[in-house]
């Protein structure tokens, strides 16, 4: 069995370092992305605490008035969408889609922006709020990554998490001997050390690791496997309409109409749904005799994944349809999914799924450089190592540190960019990739030990420094306290919390020093590691 | 509830980790003999198992369930620290 | 770990043919997925319920029988035996979900 042990861990490493940039991309987005509600307060401080939506009560008054303000804005759309705040987030978004006169072809997609979208504070009232994606940017870059075709970011991140599930299985297999070694870390031993952190973060959380990646290849799975929906269906459309409410499409009358209470609907939603109030709501054709109101239930209470979507007359307020009850099958899907996204749960859980995906995130990181680790002590001239382990040596140091630099760059951004900008929640991603195409570029002019002191070290110093920005502002953490806030004020511990841990790193990594070799003919050798960075 | 269950895994994960020649010796001074490093090994996974039970009794199973393989990570996370860091007095 | 498949490899017995790693990757990937792929479909078509349901059953199971496989592939013994195996499996499975849609059986 040892042939089989060692093709296993050649498939471990290789199928690791061919795909673990993009991994330790994925896995930081989607780790951040826990936080999605909490980063989207952090990005749009003109929603304070009062927009909070508590009660039954703040739900109709709030949807109420977004649906007021889309009016006055967009009386004529296609349709309008608007999203609750959950009951983590604030205020209440509005986006809708405008009519083109008859012939013109289809716009492409735009994400909200200050052109098609607005928001309603917890009075109903509508709200100048900076145009910027908050915490949505990170969910999406985590999938869709970002100046790409969507589809192609999704086979590619796809391909990306198959690797990864395959270097799970591989390394369970490999490395019988880390549960052996349960319970070891030993610092300050070079690749010992490595290897041992890579280890501890994999075994630690490896029920996540594999759940988180089988699950999150569930949440595409019609994408990348679509072949069992067409053993039984005609295409995807089928399958589509075979979950949705069966209700025809109603076709645009060009006929004004008195629409109906939304209360009514709420409160009819809230009762099917057992008390769980809507996420999202979804108006075609608006102020028109043809109107449609579909109700989204709100994903935060259950595991099951599953907006359940009631299908409305807006004209009349009578129920037009609801989803065909689920059964087995999609609901093991939906909990996958479900579970993967982690909308259901409650702070502590919520908490132990960050801290999951920090370990995903250290595991993909040290298990990068412990490639460079374990070549370095067989090159032939450490000095000069040929081109390839230069290469991943320093994509190593712009991404495992540029990157989380980039991430503070935009929120940087997020505070100095002039909030009536053009295009603003632009600048803020275009800060984020140039910041981080920098820091590509820069480690490749230094040593890669410097390298990772100067990138660690800003990223922790940047991510401490914006609490105190907000403070000096006159909106900082005494001002959530005296509000009540809790949300924010926690949201800038945290973010001191992870500075504060960046910048430990860097001096950690600035005070090593790789022990001197007993044997005189392996001096130059250590000199050599010195030189390269160990 | 949840506390609880932390607790009972950190208790469980101590006596897996003592049930391990190496990390015996770290904390004892000496290796456990066979029949003590089968109760504590038992030990352990009883009290894991104790820790899930307590899980699923604050969250629900489904919930319970997923929270407890975050607690687990979370309470073998001190033990490996202790393990790098602490040095006790051998007897 | 590393070290020790160098010993390894050097000891082995055995020379690998140069086409014996590219053949795998091919195999492992075009052939796992082919064969995931297959298998899904016939799963979808035998597994007892409604259409959906036995689609979406299906398919959450695929990634785990496409890593499975990808496993299989690096870890046996000799690169053309398990390359036959993989296709052929797609094939028959492939083949058996092709003539359960064709027949309407069992629906």
């Amino acid at each position: 069995m040892k042939g089989f042990r060692q093709t296993q861990s050649a498939l471990h490493t290789w199928t690791g370092l061919l795909v673990g940039w993009v991994l330790f991309l994925i896995f930081i987005a989607g780790t951040v992305s826990y936080w999605r509600e909490e980063i989207s307060r952090w990005m749009r401080p003109e929603l304070s605490v009062t927009s909070e939506m508590r009660t039954p009560e703040d739900e109709r008054r709030m949807v109420e008035g977004a649906l007021a303000a889309l009016a006055a804005r967009a009386p004529d759309a296609t349709s309008w969408s608007i999203t609750l705040p959950g009951s983590r987030g604030v205020g209440v978004q509005g986006v809708w889609t405008e009519r083109l006169p008859p012939g013109e072809p289809r716009r492409p997609f735009r994400w909200p922006d200050a052109t098609n979208s607005l928001w309603v504070d917890g009075d109903g009232q509508p709200v100048a709020v900076r145009e910027t994606r908050g915490g949505d940017f990170w969910y999406r870059l985590h999938f869709d990554l970002h100046y790409m075709p969507v589809i192609w970011a999704r086979w590619f991140v796809g391909f990306c998490s198959m690797f990864m599930l395959i270097a799970i299985v591989t390394g369970i297999i490999t490395h019988k001997k880390i549960f052996r070694e349960f319970f070891t870390f030993r610092p300050g031993k070079g690749q010992r050390s490595w290897l041992d952190g890579h280890n501890a973060t994999a075994v630690l959380a490896l029920p996540f690791h594999l759940m988180i990646t089988y699950t999150g290849l569930v949440t595409l799975m019609t994408l990348y496997m679509p072949w069992g929906m067409l053993a039984n269906f005609d295409d995807r459309n089928a399958v589509f309409a075979a979950t949705q409410p069966n209700v025809p499409p109603a076709q645009y009358a060009a006929t004004p109409a008195a629409m109906a209470p939304m209360g009514v609907m709420l409160a009819l939603a809230r009762e099917t749904w057992g008390g769980v109030g809507p996420g999202s709501i979804r108006i075609s054709n608006p102020g028109d005799a043809s109107a449609r109101v579909t109700l989204g239930r709100d994903l935060h209470h259950s595991i099951l994944d599953d907006g359940e979507p009631l299908v409305f007359d807006g004209v009349s307020g009578a129920l037009l349809g609801q989803a065909p009850a689920g059964g087995a099958g999609t609901a093991t899907r939906d909990a996958m999914v479900g579970i993967h996204a982690g909308r259901f749960s409650p702070i502590t859980v919520r908490w132990l799924y960050f801290l999951s995906g920090l370990a995903g995130t250290v595991m993909v990181g040290t298990g990068l450089v412990m490639w460079t680790a374990k070549r370095r002590e067989k090159l032939a001239d450490p000095a000069r190592p040929h081109i390839g382990f230069r290469l991943v040596e320093r994509l190593n140091v712009g991404t495992v540190a540029g990157l989380p630099l980039g991430m503070v760059t935009m929120l940087w951004a997020n505070r100095l960019l002039p909030v009536g900008m053009e295009g603003r929640w632009h600048g803020e991603v275009n800060a984020m990739f140039i910041t981080w195409g920098l820091a590509l570029a820069y480690a490749f002019f230094r040593p890669p030990k410097r390298g990772w002191v100067e990138q660690f070290g800003l990223t922790g110093a940047a991510l401490v420094a914006l609490p105190i920005l907000d403070q000096l502002s006159g909106q900082g953490m005494w001002q959530h306290l005296a509000h009540g806030d809790a949300t924010r004020f926690w949201t800038d511990i945290t973010l001191i919390a992870l500075g504060l841990s960046l910048a430990a790193i860097a001096v950690k990594v600035h005070r090593h020093k790789p022990r001197m070799a007993p044997a005189k003919g392996r001096a130059p050798r250590e000199a050599a590691l010195a030189v390269a960075g160990e | 509830m949840s506390l609880i269950s932390w607790l009972l895994a950190l208790a469980g994960f101590a006596c897996l980790a003592l049930a391990m020649e190496d990390h015996h010796h770290w904390l004892v001074g000496r290796r456990p003999s066979r029949r003590w490093a089968f109760t504590l090994r038992l030990l352990g996974w009883s009290l894991l198992a104790l820790s899930w039970a307590a899980a699923a009794a604050s969250w629900g199973p489904a919930l319970g369930s997923i929270a407890w393989c975050g607690l687990l990570s979370v309470s073998a996370g001190p033990l490996v620290l202790a393990r790098t860091y602490l040095h006790p007095r051998r007897r | 770990m590393t070290q020790s498949s160098k010993v390894n490899r050097t000891n082995s017995t055995r020379a690998r043919p140069v086409w014996d790693v590219p053949l795998r990757v091919l195999t492992a990937s075009l052939g796992g997925y082919a064969l995931t792929a297959a298998a899904t479909a016939l799963l979808a078509r035998l597994l007892p319920g409604s259409p959906l349901e036995t689609a979406m059953a299906a398919t959450t199971l695929s990634f785990a029988l496409f890593a499975g496989a990808v496993v299989w592939t690096f870890g046996a013994g000799r690169a053309l035996v398990v390359t036959g195996w993989i296709w052929g499996l797609a094939l028959l499975t492939g083949g058996l979900a092709w003539l359960s849609m064709q027949a309407g059986w069992p629906t």
